[in-house]
């Protein structure tokens, strides 16, 4: 393992077990936060459902106010269908953030790859991600929306959706664990995010001459892309998607290197 | 590297923080003095720290160019003072830091038992957060569930194992974590002071399973401030000062300078209050003006040696006149056991009027063993009623060249010993060695 040109720390050890510790451990903080994130809670993990369900009350409140169209299907369904992966996004890209400062016994410890943590704050939103989706699969049956061999694109979605934020969440982890600003700002830039991707309106309504712009945010493709499948029935717009595939990559090339090198000095200063 | 060289360190160098690229680090400072412009208070600058720190981000050193190697079954003990660089190294070899220079090669399994509770949920019962620990640890869930009876007796927890551990005492804590790292296989263990918690027979048996696991050949890194534990345990002795390994070898060469060293800060510190008057509590009807130690040339002295006679000189101020008060000095070691107790009664008891008062007491051939003292002054009137405590009056090392000790060999006091071995004294003892036992 080099580490910089004048300093070495060469340990033998085996690649493969070194990647099964990594998974041992991932699994174990997934199953430590979910055991433990609701243990003295009342609702539990219906608090997974809460929070895409009261963005759709207060959505459809302000569908009221503002008349956004909704390109001909029930409002609910909508803006639920968008709110289900947005929620899955923002939430995993929140808690990447202080996921090695809540950790910081375990990076002082050993040597392990420290992107297990961000990792396990994906993994855990992934579960919530379930349970919102059920709300979901209800809503479908109760609107009789016809899917077809589209649903397969689903897996695919979800993992861009994933990839897209433990990217971003390894960078916010990268800098957050050394400058706290960057954690405080997520949760103001998510707000932000949210109202910059067609989740309350249709992307349709976006001015002709901002879509070009519009449509660099990631989450734009991966958004409507759900909403196509859930929706319409339809399989997603592979342009719309090439785009936030790139977005992915970009977003991979910069945030991952930067954690590999910030990372190395985390336990310097937890 | 030799073949049994687990562990190998050159010219290792280590200063804590992200090195930044230059433009970085100019931004930093850039954004900071925009912060602090906003902040009158933090305006003025800090030129002490300036001077100290020239390049602001560049910190001090925490190790100093250590060399050194390992081998396999060897227990290795690290002692300094606190801020020496031991957990430092600790945290390097476990690859949990990176070394700023220098060459640092681990070969095996490494099992660092430092936050051996690291990755605990307090809303977790113990039982699920062995799993975790267990992961932590480098064991998979199938073992850490093979091993799970094992553990559940080891911590000794009871009906707590299946409570969250919010509840839990730090020793209860302390257990769990250390149940779980018992069972875990390594090459090279690393363990950092966490004896130091657990009631004693706990500590008893990490002992164990430690000197268990030495004889399997594991190689061991130990830090701890225990003295007595460390030449117990370890082979070899590294002594780090200021991030230096100031001096290498076998335990007690090293111990016996780093108990030097102790003793030498503990005689420079401070023990008086300004206008050195020693720190007293009592009635305030009278105080002391002056204290010394003299040596047997009647010369004030912090040295005395051994068998030579001893005088403490002390001078009272009386405020009120006292009626045959009783003078008590207690010798007290610096571990704070007491070794000898003196006072007047029996002998000369004189009453004290106001003014000035002298005292001298000579211990005569002092038999105490080479070490650091500290003397304890009590005062009572002839009621028994205490007037006057000092509980560090003075401080004073005792030497003695030709016995060549260190306080950890034990005892306190000299004691004449004859030995006479049995068997007739005309008996050749190199001949007859196996009748020698019998006589």
């Amino acid at each position: 393992m080099e580490t910089t040109s004048r300093a070495t720390y060469i340990r033998h050890v085996d690649q493969k077990t070194e990647f099964h510790k990594f998974f041992n451990l991932l699994w174990a903080l997934v199953t430590r936060e979910l055991k433990g994130r609701y243990r003295r809670s009342l609702l539990g993990p219906a608090w997974a459902i809460l929070q895409p369900l009261f963005y759709m009350v207060i959505f459809t409140f302000l569908r009221g106010v503002l008349d956004i169209s909704s390109e001909g299907v029930p409002y609910v369904i909508f803006t639920y269908s968008a709110l289900v992966p947005w929620t899955f996004f923002s939430n995993a890209v929140s808690w990447c953030g202080p996921s090695v400062l809540t950790n910081a016994g375990i990076v002082k410890k050993i040597a392990i790859a420290r992107e297990v943590f961000p990792t396990a704050s994906v993994v855990t939103s992934l579960i919530d991600l379930l349970f919102s989706s059920i709300i979901l699969a209800g809503m479908m049956i109760w609107f009789c929306v016809t899917v077809g061999w589209s649903l397969l694109w689903l897996p695919v979605l979800v993992l861009l959706t994933a990839l897209l934020a433990l990217g971003l969440g390894l960078g916010i982890a990268a800098l957050g664990t050394y400058k706290r600003d960057i954690i405080f700002a997520v949760p103001f830039l998510m707000q932000f995010w949210l109202l910059a991707t067609p989740i309350m309106y249709p992307l349709g309504k976006v001015p002709e001459r901002w879509q070009y712009f519009y449509t660099l945010n990631p989450m734009v493709g991966i958004v409507e892309g759900f909403r196509s499948i859930m929706v319409k029935g339809m399989s997603p717009d592979l342009g719309l998607l090439g785009v936030s595939l790139v977005g992915i990559v970009v977003v991979w090339l910069v945030a991952w290197p930067l954690f590999r090198y910030m990372s190395q000095y985390f336990a310097d200063v937890l | 590297m030799s073949d049994d060289t687990i562990i190998r360190i050159e010219g290792l160098w280590k200063r804590y923080g992200l090195p930044l690229p230059a433009f970085v680090r100019q931004g930093h400072r850039w954004l900071r003095s925009l912060r602090d412009s906003q902040n009158p208070k933090a305006q003025t600058p800090n030129p002490k720290s300036e001077i100290r720190n020239p390049k602001s981000s560049d910190g001090p050193w925490a190790l100093r160019d250590i060399d050194l190697e390992v081998k396999r079954g060897e227990t290795l003990g690290i002692i300094g003072r606190n801020g020496a660089g031991k957990s430092t190294l600790l945290k390097v070899l476990a690859g949990v830091t990176p070394p700023t220079r220098g060459k640092v090669e681990v070969r095996g399994r490494v099992f660092p038992m430092i936050e051996l509770n690291a990755g605990l949920h307090m809303e977790l019962t113990g039982r699920e957060n062995v799993y975790l620990l267990g992961a932590v640890m480098g064991l998979t869930r199938a073992e850490t569930e093979a091993k799970m009876k094992e553990i559940e007796e080891f911590c000794e927890l009871g009906e707590w194992f299946d409570r969250p551990v919010r509840k839990y005492s730090s020793g209860m804590l302390a257990r769990l974590g250390f149940g779980v790292a018992m069972n875990v296989d390594a090459e090279i263990l690393l363990i950092d002071e966490v004896l130091a918690v657990g009631d004693l027979a706990f500590q008893r048996r990490c002992y164990n399973r430690i000197e268990n696991l030495r004889e399997k050949d594991v190689a061991t890194i130990f830090v701890s401030h225990n003295i007595r534990q460390v030449e117990r345990i370890c082979d070899r002795v590294v002594l780090l000062e200021e991030g230096q390994t100031t001096a290498v070898g076998n335990g007690e060469a090293v111990l016996h300078l780093y108990v030097e060293q102790a003793h030498e800060r503990i005689l420079t510190q401070k023990i008086t209050e300004a206008g050195g008057i020693p720190r007293a509590a009592g009635t305030g009807d009278l105080r002391v003006a002056q204290v010394q130690v003299l040596n047997v040339d009647h010369l004030p002295s912090q040295e005395l040696s051994i068998f030579e006679d001893m005088t403490v000189h002390l001078e009272l101020e009386v405020v009120n006149p006292i009626c045959k008060p009783v003078i008590a000095f207690q010798i007290y070691s610096v571990d704070m056991i007491c070794v000898a107790a003196i006072n007047n009664t029996g002998t000369v008891r004189p009453s004290f009027e106001s003014g000035r008062v002298v005292v001298e007491c000579t211990l005569s051939q002092l038999r105490l063993m080479p070490g650091i003292y500290s003397l304890c002054l009590k005062i009572r009137d002839g009621n028994e009623a205490l007037i006057l405590t000092v509980d560090q009056l003075a401080q004073f090392r005792v030497t003695g060249q030709s016995f060549g000790l260190i306080r950890t060999s034990g005892g306190f006091v000299h004691v004449e010993a004859n030995w006479r071995f049995g068997g007739s004294q005309k008996q050749d003892l190199s001949t007859k060695t196996g009748d020698i036992h019998h006589a």
